[in-house]
């Protein structure tokens, strides 16, 4: 199974999560919003689904897709060390600039 | 000033950072390269009196820590005072100054990977997830 990382990469599939961050919708509104294929938007909200990206609900006919944040909110989580660690150096190359002749 | 976060289709991960600093390039070149300038602000883990910091072009870098194993990276770019970027077992750090009036301004990238990508990191880029934590509201 690709990383979150290798799921969140592929253009499509952030634009698929952009457009659910607004409100849910139906595969068919993904399929004309992105003007691709619908077996390829199919295998794209399979992967994000799968990644727990995505929830889905049945409503009659119509699939209804929603957007599931907490992977993302981890995937944040794990991040953010990192990201303090390097703006903690650089606020200290700032401070040793100051200093240097 | 937490830096933004991108992904690469090959499941690499990159934070960039923006600062503008009120020193020349050269002396800030300094900072990033002399290994004495170096043990006053950069990773503080680091032991600079054994690693081995000569950052000329293609030369191999050691980085020693005490109670970690021995880290190994490459000077992929080293064109001063402009363009400093090398890897840190399987992660790259990027350092690009450009002059801003008196001062200059630094991008700083640091590719995050695991062993299976970290041979793909100068094959280029293509689409990059931009503003990641702000798009999705993180």
């Amino acid at each position: 199974m690709p990383s979150i990382f290798e799921v969140l990469a592929e253009p499509h599939r952030r634009q698929i999560l952009e457009l659910l961050r607004v409100r849910e919708r139906p595969a068919g509104d993904l399929v004309d919003a992105l003007g691709i294929a619908q077996p390829t938007v199919s295998k794209h909200l399979k992967m994000l689904r799968e990644h727990g990206l995505v929830a889905v609900r049945q409503d009659a006919q119509r699939r209804v897709y929603r957007l599931s944040p907490e992977p993302l909110r981890e995937l944040e989580a794990w991040l953010t060390p990192y990201r303090a660690l390097w703006a903690d150096r650089l606020a200290a190359l700032e401070r040793h600039l100051d200093e240097m002749d | 000033m937490f830096g933004t976060v991108r992904t690469f289709p090959d499941g690499r991960v990159e934070l960039r950072y923006e600062r503008r600093f009120a020193h020349p390039r050269d002396k800030v070149w300094r900072a990033l390269t002399s290994t004495e300038e170096l043990r006053r602000w950069f990773v503080e883990i680091l032991d600079y009196d054994r690693s081995v910091l000569d950052f000329t072009q293609g030369a191999t870098l050691t980085f020693l820590a005490d109670g970690f194993p021995a880290g190994e990276g490459k000077v992929l770019a080293a064109d001063p005072p402009s363009l400093l970027e090398y890897t840190w077992d399987t992660e790259t750090l990027r350092w690009e100054l450009t002059e801003d009036g008196d001062g200059c301004r630094l991008v700083f990238t640091n590719v995050v990977a695991d062993a299976a990508t970290a041979a793909a990191v100068d094959e280029g880029w293509d689409l990059g997830m931009k503003r990641l934590a702000d798009a999705l509201d993180l």
